[in-house]
């Protein structure tokens, strides 16, 4: 992108807002990705990333909102014209099965755009050059690795020539020993020059790389976006920070229906041992969330959610999401037991509480032992 | 690789190219149904009657009353047109003034009756068959056998009364005695005039075998040659002329009250010395049993709609051909496996019912699938619909089809549901098992396109592609590839059973061949005739599936592109 190109945003939204099952993911979300710049789109799980790609080419229909295609509102496109300029590439790959490599590619154009069938072919033996496979046009998908798979589909999307390609973590579903050559060929895709690409991924090193610009998705808005340099060196906002400083998180849904405490127990000590955490830590995760669900969450709401990370710092981050009415544990008269304000007040270096919308967080922070 | 794939661009043999021969075997297969579905459907056109020979052909229907003579006469005159059996002689009337079959058989006298009561019926002046109503025996018993054509021969001739009266026992003396001759007071007797008690016939005084009486076993089930009276007892033509001939040979004799079914076996069995029962000499009976000349005119004929008639007179058919020389015991194995060869295939042609019932079992079988494909497509689309109106109606269906036994279907469509339709028993037969295919076909699709990753449709709706070419481009060849194998199965599955069909009156394989049985008296041959045709004839069909199978395998198209291979 030529720095005096004059500005046209590509894709606009505004007051975005989906829910699914009467769970919020997407809270009024505004953003703007501009004509030929890639933006990363990074964020814990659940918070909405994928279902802002997919809102954007209407594999979801929002509830409510306005999303701006080059200046139209896509509600007033023909949904296939919107996804013939808008291609998709998924976690998955879903590359067709009865179809080779090369007819993967064939078929949108041959079919929705009339290519004669001599050009399409031409055109996707280049394409399959490009994505260094050309010697896999006859390969059927069950006979090409993952990354193989997930290069083709990028070839397929290609194929149509789009104007805009979304990327829906395009590389979770692969061996590690794949994740680069998936990379490799999205990254040669950013250095061309008029693409605009919106990539949600896991990959923080290849995000700073390639994108213009990064947002950070939490709990259904883009909290904090800026240049990666920014976001990944500087965040401002406190969770973004949290977000950027953690190497590793783990998330549960529990509700107190077919809540099995052992196996929660277990699961906890897996992500423990993983992560070399100290016998003393580790009994004083497991006290404390003992006390907060039975003796606190139960008692007003059913399930909540439960997220843990290490940072960088081997802190331990405890984050419970729940609903209800706004009630804080370490407020006195919250029903929260004395024992476990007493255990949290004792040990955790941070306490935040925090209403968002409906529902209430609440973060804890474990220091590491040593540095204490 | 850039070789490789400029070579592949070069290629003539491209997919795109070869699925075009896709089209020729869909246009083929297309071409021949329509051929088989004329077949089935020209039906409306009825050709006028000059005579007998214009009834034997196929596709025409010739009626009769099940287990008369008149109608196992008909069958054997009119092998290639149907002999649909009746339960009573008054549908058959009712069925003939309607126009679903084309002549009635029956037996003479009755027929002139109706035509003098009613002038829309004319009764065609041929008889079928000349009545070779025979006594039948053991090919052990010949001398007795020359007895009773001696017998017969005296009886039938027209001897004066005197010498009647006088001579042989006073076996031939007249009930009436204004009868010319014996043959004529009996036919009188027991044709004209019904209700007849038995005359009393004296048994012989001194007869020449004491104590070991000749057992004769006469069919009382076939009024008005044998029956019995109200007093339970054994009456009728047959019983008449078994005394009388007790008289002839001067000898001792039990009557067995006899079933007609039962007659054969038990000659062949030897536990009878001569049986009666309007039994008709044919050569395939004269194969396995001695019979008598003929001991009376049962003149079966054909009576028409006046107006389908125009006069030419045919030779009556003759059942010149003669039996076999040799009995069975004298010959080899080899011999008589050539000898029920004959008897099943090459005699009377009836290949050509085997042929026909061959025709009408795959023209159902291929109307059933196609029609039964078609209606799975709807049933599964309804299956896998969000309205529950279009849901539930689909699984109360697949609960009817699926707990009902297609035998049932079929006899409630023949009978019930398309009764007042004209539409020929082949077609409700296709639709019945077709209705059937529906359900079986219909569930598998279901499972088939249940079984597809929606990612896949996600991936193509994200391509730009609407509903319709996601089904046609996506959904369809995978759920085809994966439900070919299963298909083949149910498809396969219908072929065997449309030997049901049998059932409501419709020649197919198995009919044809109980049709031979039961004029060979032989199982062995033409059942497992069938069974080896229906072996022959799914395997072909199943090897176009795997053809189809072959063909849809991405894999060979692959092989094809790369001119690994040409077919």
């Amino acid at each position: 992108m030529s720095p005096d190109a004059p500005i046209r945003s590509m894709i606009e939204v505004k007051g975005l807002c989906k829910t699914f099952n009467g769970v919020h993911v997407l809270r009024n979300l505004d953003a703007t990705i501009n004509k030929g710049e890639i933006v990363s789109i990074v964020g814990p799980s659940g918070a909405g990333k994928s279902t802002f790609l997919r809102c954007l080419n209407l594999l979801e229909t929002p509830d409510d909102g306005h999303i701006y295609v080059d200046g139209v509102d896509v509600d007033k496109m023909d949904v296939r014209k919107l996804r013939m300029k808008m291609g998709m590439v998924f976690q998955q790959f879903n590359l067709f099965p009865h179809l080779s490599a090369l007819e993967n590619i064939m078929l949108a154009p041959t079919s929705l755009r009339k290519t004669p069938k001599a050009e399409a072919k031409e055109q996707a033996l280049e394409l399959l050059d490009k994505v260094g496979l050309s010697g896999k046009a006859w390969a059927f998908p069950w006979e090409l690795s993952g990354g193989q798979q997930q290069r083709v589909a990028i070839a397929r999307t290609l194929a149509m020539n789009p104007e805009i390609i979304l990327f829906d973590e395009p590389t979770s579903a692969l061996d590690p020993t794949m994740v680069n050559e998936v990379l490799g060929v999205i990254r040669s895709l950013a250095d061309e020059a008029g693409m605009t690409m919106a990539i949600v991924t896991h990959e923080m090193r290849f995000a700073r790389e390639v994108s213009d610009r990064v947002f950070y998705m939490d709990q259904g808005v883009v909290y904090e976006e800026g240049s990666p340099e920014q976001i990944f060196d500087r965040p401002k906002r406190d969770r973004t920070r949290a977000f950027i400083r953690r190497v590793d998180t783990v998330r549960f849904e529990i509700n107190e229906d077919d809540f099995d405490f052992y196996r929660f127990d277990a699961q906890l000590d897996d992500f423990a041992m993983k992560h070399l955490l100290e016998p003393e830590r580790r009994q004083l995760l497991i006290d404390v969330c003992e006390e907060l669900f039975d003796n606190f969450f139960f008692t007003f709401v059913h399930q909540l959610s439960f997220a843990l990370g290490i940072t960088e710092k081997r802190e331990v981050e405890l984050r419970f999401t729940y609903g209800g009415p706004e009630v804080n544990p370490m407020v006195d008269d919250s029903g929260a037991s004395l024992f476990a304000r007493a255990i949290i007040k004792k040990n955790a270096s941070e306490v935040d509480f925090e209403r968002v919308g409906d529902e209430n967080v609440l973060e804890l922070v474990i220091p590491n032992v040593k540095t204490v | 690789m850039r070789a490789l794939a400029s070579k592949i661009v070069g290629s003539d043999s491209s997919p795109l190219v070869t699925r075009r021969r896709n089209w020729f075997f869909f246009v083929l297969f297309a071409v021949v149904f329509v051929v088989v579905a004329s077949q089935g459907c020209d039906k409306g056109v009825k050709p006028p009657v000059h005579s007998l020979k214009d009834l034997n052909k196929p596709r025409l229907v010739v009626g009769g009353e099940e287990g008369t003579l008149s109608f196992r006469r008909a069958q054997e005159a009119f092998p290639l047109a149907e002999v649909r059996p009746f339960a009573d002689g008054d549908e058959l009337l009712v069925a003939l003034k309607e126009g679903s079959i084309d002549a009635v058989a029956y037996d003479r006298p009755y027929l002139d009756y109706y035509a003098a009561v009613d002038p829309d019926y004319f009764v065609l002046p041929d008889f079928v068959g000349k009545g070779f109503i025979s006594v039948g025996a053991p090919q052990s018993q010949r001398e007795l056998m020359k007895r009773v054509n001696e017998f017969i021969e005296i009886y039938r001739s027209e001897l004066s009364y005197d010498e009647m009266c006088n001579n042989w026992n006073g076996a031939f003396k007249p009930v009436e005695s204004s009868s010319p001759s014996a043959y004529q007071d009996m036919y009188e007797r027991w044709f004209k005039a019904y209700g007849t008690r038995l005359p009393v016939i004296p048994e012989p005084e001194n007869p020449i075998n004491p104590g070991r009486p000749y057992v004769i076993g006469v069919a009382t089930d076939n009024a008005p040659a044998g029956f019995q009276d109200e007093d339970g007892d054994a009456s009728g033509f047959e019983i008449e002329f078994v005394k009388r001939l007790a008289l002839f040979l001067n000898a001792e004799v039990t009557i067995i009250s006899d079933e007609y079914d039962n007659l054969f076996p038990e000659l062949m069995d030897e536990k009878l010395d001569l049986a009666l029962g309007m039994l008709d000499r044919t050569p395939d009976r004269e194969s396995l049993v001695l019979f008598s000349e003929s001991y009376i005119d049962s003149p079966a004929a054909v009576m028409i709609l006046q107006n389908r008639y125009s006069y030419e007179p045919v030779a009556s058919v003759s059942y010149a051909g003669a039996g076999a020389a040799l009995t069975v015991e004298d010959m080899t194995f080899v011999q008589r496996m050539k000898r029920s060869f004959e008897k099943t295939f090459i005699v009377d042609n009836r290949w050509k019912l085997f042929v026909d019932g061959l025709t009408n079992t795959i023209y159902i079988t291929v109307v059933a699938t196609v029609l039964g494909t078609l209606m799975a497509f709807v049933q599964c689309y309804m299956r896998r619909s969000k309205r529950t109106w279009l849901r539930y109606p689909a699984q109360i269906y697949i609960a009817i089809m699926q707990g009902t036994p297609i035998l049932v279907i079929l006899l409630v469509l023949y009978y019930v549901v398309f009764t007042r339709l004209k539409i020929s028993g082949e077609l409700v037969a296709a639709i019945a098992l077709g209705l059937n295919f529906a359900a079986y076909a219909g569930e598998q699709m279901r499972t088939g396109v249940d079984g597809i990753d929606k990612g896949l449709l996600e991936a193509a709706r994200a391509l730009g592609f609407g509903r319709f070419d996601v089904f046609r481009k996506v959904i369809f060849p995978i759920a085809c590839r994966r439900i070919m194998p299963v298909y083949k199965g149910e498809f396969i599955s219908l072929l065997k059973s449309t030997s049901i069909v049998g059932y409501v009156a419709i020649q197919d394989l198995t009919k044809a061949s109980d049709i031979v049985r039961g004029r060979t008296y032989e199982a062995f041959f033409p059942l497992i005739a069938t069974a080896l045709i229906y072996l022959i004839t799914a395997h072909m069909l199943a090897s176009g599936f795997a053809y189809l199978e072959y063909r849809l395998n991405p894999v060979t198209r692959r092989r094809r592109a790369k001119g690994e291979v040409s077919v």
